[in-house]
């Protein structure tokens, strides 16, 4: 199923909204320098293939980019990120432009985390609640009803890859019997 | 290729599977030469363990020699013969840097479950259920390893896979139980359960400097292996708590190992509660180990405990300033050192091997080990 942004617009637009913006926020510590993270997550385009799903960053412009997401279904969300804040080796700040269904603002710090252990890495996230309609089944395909677990998995991730260079799987592994695949 | 697959209690089927292949960059695929049936498998055999799913392929213990290897592993070579640490750790995480492989921050694909359940999430392991990750298991005739730069200890090929195999898990198991013991000279470290971890702990104790070692268990050929090792042994029928004491002038062993774990036999309370999922494992021997360690001694636990269990008796713990240490074992860490006392024929851990099967009679294994029939006391499988 793919939509047009005028549907998902008309979607969005018909859409009760509940007030409230829903927040979630994850911290791991990561065996790297603040720089070398910082470096990394700054070069936007670095983050693709990092969330659940297919990402695919581009950067437009210094403080603009532009992210395409492919569900696992198929279906696709875009939005442009913009970054609002840029503090070299301590944190970056953003917030969504051009979209309806995945409307959030966020950011990340970088602390040196005590004993030589690397960097404290914190990412923040508020959404807005999710539109209805189209917009709305998108919303809650990606984020889910609670972000929280999203952005937590997203972090473990970006850790995971940052030190041991890969994510751990058993993708495709051989078992005895035909077992329901597991979400990545 | 050929696997052994679980499919619950007292089930296990060598199925027809397809063949591992490469999924990440530091992944190897080793063709597995000898695998062998772990103490920990009767858990998943018996269904004690949570989280299995129907057709996983089991074991974690297995040598072979490496047949694709990824882009990212750069200190292994197609054609060499290796043996596969049954913990998964990427190696550069700040626990594997410290050694504490099992307890990995990046080998776990269920990170998420394994932290729901136990706050922090842990390592994988191979073929021991999906709270370790779901890792496809060693009683194959392929094995996919992840980290395979970290996982894969390179062995010499003069020496046979009896003597290296080991080092997949009892050996170090054995050796870092001994080690948790923090042996001092004139010691006296008694073991409690002589099956393959016992038998490797006793010999890593006496070579880790215990004064005196006991052994205790109730079945005779174990006993008799211990004996061999070195040890002094009390079966378990007896009264344990007079000759400990009688063995250490009345102090009671520094260092009390338990290689029995959550299986023990000997109290119908622990017996009844495990069968009705009152309780996850039977803390008989535990509690007698706690017991009888002496004053400000040491309890390391060499058994596998999975569960939540009640009458565990921390007030002994207390009252006595005992200090325990347990965990999954850091074979990355201890291996190397071990292959050296093989590879100078310093120690030989052949002596434990009591049967050799084909993989495909490997169902027979499993009961003959289970039921502890025909002396056995530990099964070497060739796929």
């Amino acid at each position: 199923m793919t939509t047009t942004l005028i549907e998902r617009k008309a979607g969005a637009a018909e859409a009760h909204r509940a007030s409230d913006t829903s927040h979630a926020r994850a911290v791991f510590t990561i065996l790297r320098s603040p720089q070398e993270l910082y470096r990394f997550c700054r070069r936007v385009e670095n983050l693709s293939g990092l969330l659940q799903g297919l990402v695919v960053v581009k950067e437009t412009s210094n403080r603009i980019s532009h992210w395409t997401l492919t569900l696992p279904d198929g279906d696709r969300v875009e939005w442009d990120a913009e970054i609002t804040r840029d503090v070299p080796n301590e944190a970056i700040e953003w917030r969504t432009i051009h979209t309806v269904e995945f409307e959030h603002r966020g950011s990340v710090t970088f602390t040196p985390a005590p004993g030589g252990k690397g960097t404290e890495m914190r990412v923040a996230m508020e959404h807005e609640s999710p539109p209805g309609g189209v917009a709305g089944k998108l919303f809650l395909k990606l984020v889910g009803k609670e972000p929280q677990p999203r952005v937590e998995e997203g972090l473990r991730r970006f850790k995971m890859v940052m030190e041991a260079g890969e994510i751990p799987t058993t993708a495709g592994q051989p078992c005895g019997e035909d077992q329901p695949r597991e979400e990545p | 290729m050929k696997a052994a697959c679980w499919y619950g209690k007292k089930d296990v089927r060598v199925k027809d599977v397809p063949e591992p292949s490469i999924v990440n960059p530091r992944d190897a695929i080793v063709r597995v030469t000898s695998t062998a049936i772990c103490g920990s498998d009767l858990h998943i055999y018996n269904a004690y363990i949570p989280t299995m799913k129907n057709g996983d392929i089991i074991g974690h213990e297995c040598m072979g020699e490496v047949v694709d290897i990824g882009p990212g592993v750069e200190n292994i070579s197609v054609g060499d013969r290796v043996v596969v640490a049954c913990t998964i750790g990427c190696g550069r995480c700040q626990y594997c840097r410290e050694g504490h492989f099992p307890l990995c921050d990046n080998s776990n694909p269920a990170a998420r479950i394994a932290e729901e359940m136990n706050g922090y999430a842990t390592g994988g392991l191979f073929g021991y259920s999906h709270l370790y990750g779901g890792y496809a298991g060693a009683q194959a005739e392929f094995i996919r390893v992840p980290f395979a730069d970290t996982g894969l200890l390179r062995v010499p090929k003069e020496l046979s896979d009896e003597e290296l195999l080991f080092l997949s898990d009892i050996f170090p198991t054995g050796y870092m139980i001994a080690d948790h013991c923090n042996i001092q000279p004139g010691q006296v470290v008694a073991v409690w359960g002589c099956g393959p971890v016992g038998q490797f702990a006793i010999r890593s104790a006496i070579m880790l400097g215990a004064d005196k070692v006991i052994a205790i268990d109730d079945v005779p050929e174990r006993l008799r292996m211990a004996e061999d090792g070195g040890a002094i042994t009390i079966n378990a029928g007896e009264d344990v708590h007079h000759l400990l004491k009688e063995l250490t002038g009345g102090r009671g062993p520094d260092a009390c190992i338990d290689a029995v774990g959550m299986e023990a036999h000997g109290s119908a309370y622990d017996s009844v509660k495990q069968a009705m999922k009152l309780e996850m494992d039977r803390l008989f021997v535990l509690r007698q180990v706690l017991r009888l360690c002496r004053k400000g001694g040491v309890v390391s636990l060499g058994g596998v405990y999975v569960g939540m269990d009640d009458k565990f008796p921390i007030g002994m713990a207390f009252a006595k300033s005992l200090t325990l240490r347990m965990g999954q074992v850091e074979v990355q860490h201890y291996a190397p050192s071990l292959l050296e006392k093989i590879e100078t024929r310093q120690f030989n851990p052949s002596f434990v091997v009591t049967h050799q099967m084909p993989l495909k009679d490997i169902a027979k294994g499993y009961a003959m080990f289970n039921d502890k029939k025909d002396g056995c006391i530990k099964v070497v499988l060739k796929p």
